[in-house]
């Protein structure tokens, strides 16, 4: 990175923070996908330890760890859209000339920002219809696991708004990271 | 229907990844179509809700701890001495330890960085050429996902409703072929241009330990299918249980796994199920569109009116495979394509097990291939080669990996003995 020699502006300020914010939320996802998948481990192996050993199966591991599942599923797509880690092809957009393949590349985040704009807002509709539905074996509210889809989405959608602001702030940088 | 298709090349062509590719690609259906887009949110939601799929971050989990636990460098060890001795030791060396982390491991990515990382640079100091270690590395790595546990083809059995145990068992006799393949070429290339031969261990006592220690990781397969066959647990209870022997060997019996190891394994863990999940769910989407608009159905009385002999249209099958696989992730192209290919085979009474061993094979061969040959990108990315030498290096492997391909295809019993062997086909 480079030192910036002119005085940071109120943007400069403010995109600073909200870098500081996503570092935490990432920090704080990190911890939850620890947890997460070591309880989803624990759920299952004793899901078989009482049913193979104590010969009494529990009739709530399968669903608990399904539910689990979405949600580490949802917060591993958020990590990994900020790692820039889902799989593309890169090789057409690089047979262009820089200038050709910055509009491509901004192209190609518009897309994904519009699709998960038009999904965040129907998976937020759907929140709303599920109120009242329940599990069928522990009958918690289906909105705690159906919520994992809609937060996931949120979060790639800010990264991906996030990932456009600094191509605009220092184009050189980003482009060399893809 | 055609927009969409459009539209989901389109977007691949300017970078978007593939999932957000689908998923963009069936909304633009939806819009047009006028249907109502909550469908999409829906589907991304129960097209995971499966208990299944569990099996995928368990196996991705239990892979991550064995690596970080200092098993590659043990089966380096103990491949050492059973093959090290050939002309190209090391290749060989390379290649059975691919195989056999193929036993640890359901990803072929996982199986290629973590031999690789290892078995390039040693192979570079022994005056191997790059472009061969980077080659065959990447060739060998496809066999993590076919030799079990392997996470296509536990979304294959989803898609099929087919036996996660049938098709594990299915792969096993495939996977080794491979291997020998592998090693017939790496033998040929290795007496051409004069490689070295492994050094001979001498100290009955080393050889003891290297046997010891390469034991262990090998038992995971064994504990895996044992487990099914015996009926003790699921499919996905086995992986649940592969994590904890993986948690066990790393903390008690190797004593090599800290606490930020396990932390970065459970990291990585989540990492690589969001990047799956997401393509999964977003194919459904896609999937949905193809159902409504009666694709399946549409290929299936096509080919019937064209093909009317079971093995032109294995044929067929496995050269649109290989096509599609050169463009297209893995994950995606299944479930894009099973149900299609299900419906068609249907009526040429070819086992769904049957297929399943050839569709992911084929798909596997297609993490080989540019522009979408995810394993290429892998090894050059530890090489610094330019794709293009890595390409040349994977050639004459990926020559013998289709004659494999061919062998299973046309010779049934080698992929499905042991599935009815256990009884899982009647």
């Amino acid at each position: 990175m480079s030192v910036p020699l002119s005085i940071p502006t109120r943007e400069d300020r403010f995109m600073a923070k909200f870098e500081k914010i996503l570092n935490r939320i990432e920090k704080l996802i990190t911890y939850l996908c620890y947890i997460l998948v070591s309880l989803m481990v624990i759920n299952t192996t004793t899901g078989v330890f009482f049913r193979f050993v104590l010969n009494n199966a529990l009739s709530w591991t399968e669903e608990v760890g399904r539910y689990m599942m979405i949600w580490v599923g949802f917060f591993g797509c958020y990590l990994a859209a900020r790692d820039n880690s889902h799989v593309g092809v890169q090789m057409f957009v690089d047979l262009f000339k820089p200038g050709a393949r910055m509009v491509l590349h901004v192209a190609a985040r518009l897309v994904v920002i519009a699709f998960l704009v038009i999904i965040l807002t129907k998976s937020g509709e759907q929140l709303g219809l599920l109120k009242i539905q329940k599990s069928s074996a522990l009958e918690i509210p289906m909105v705690i696991p159906y919520s994992a889809v809609t937060f996931g989405i949120f979060m790639m959608l800010i990264e991906n708004l996030a990932h456009l602001f600094r191509l605009f702030k220092a184009p050189a940088v980003v482009a060399q990271k893809n | 229907m055609w927009s969409a298709i459009a539209a989901f090349t389109i977007f691949i062509l300017i970078g978007v990844p593939v999932a957000f590719s689908l998923g963009a690609a069936a909304t633009v259906y939806l819009i047009l179509e006028g249907v109502s887009l909550g469908l999409i949110a829906t589907r991304l939601f129960t097209g995971l809700d499966s208990f299944t799929f569990m099996a995928i971050p368990f196996f991705i989990l239990a892979g991550e701890l064995m690596n970080s636990s200092g098993i590659t460098k043990r089966l380096v060890n103990f491949t050492s001495i059973m093959v090290g001795r050939l002309r190209g030791g090391l290749g060989h060396v390379s290649i059975v330890t691919s195989m056999l982390f193929g036993g640890v491991t359901g990803s072929a990515i996982a199986d290629c960085s973590a031999v690789g990382t290892m078995m390039i640079p040693a192979m570079k100091d022994k005056g191997y050429d790059e472009e061969f270690a980077a080659g065959l590395i990447a060739s060998a790595a496809i066999m993590g996902p076919i030799i079990p546990p392997s996470i296509p083809f536990v979304v294959y059995a989803l898609l099929s409703s087919t036996s996660v145990a049938a098709l594990f068992l299915g792969g096993i006799v495939p996977g080794i072929m491979i291997a020998v393949g592998l090693m017939i070429v790496t033998y040929i290339i290795a007496r051409k241009r004069n490689f070295p031969r492994g050094e001979r261990i001498t100290s009955l006592k080393q050889v003891g330990k290297a046997l010891a220690d390469g034991f262990i990781p090998l038992m995971m397969p064994f504990i895996i299918l044992g487990g099914i066959i015996t009926g003790i647990f699921t499919a996905t209870e086995s992986s649940a249980v592969a994590v904890v022997y993986g948690l066990v060997v790393g903390l008690f019996v190797y004593r090599d796994l800290p606490l930020s190891s396990i932390k970065k394994a459970l990291l990585g863990t989540a990492k690589t199920t969001g990047v799956v999940f997401l393509v999964i769910a977003c194919s459904n989407v896609f999937n949905w569109m193809l159902v409504v608009e009666q694709v399946p159905q549409a290929m299936a009385m096509f080919v019937s009116g064209i093909i009317h002999s079971k093995w032109l249209l294995l044929l067929a099958i496995n050269v649109i495979l290989l096509i599609v696989g050169t463009f297209m992730e893995g994950t995606a192209a299944m479930i894009i394509l099973v149900p299609i290919l299900l419906k068609i085979t249907a009526a040429y009474s070819i086992h769904p097990i049957f297929l399943g061993v050839i569709v992911v094979v084929n798909l596997m061969i297609g993490l080989l291939t540019p522009p979408v040959g995810l394993l290429l990108y892998v090894v050059c990315g530890m090489t610094k080669l330019p794709l293009e030498r890595v390409v040349k290096g994977v050639l004459p492997f990926l020559g013998v990996e289709i004659i494999v391909l061919f062998l299973i295809t046309y010779i049934e019993p080698l992929s499905m003995f042991l599935p009815r062997f256990f009884g899982y086909i009647h």
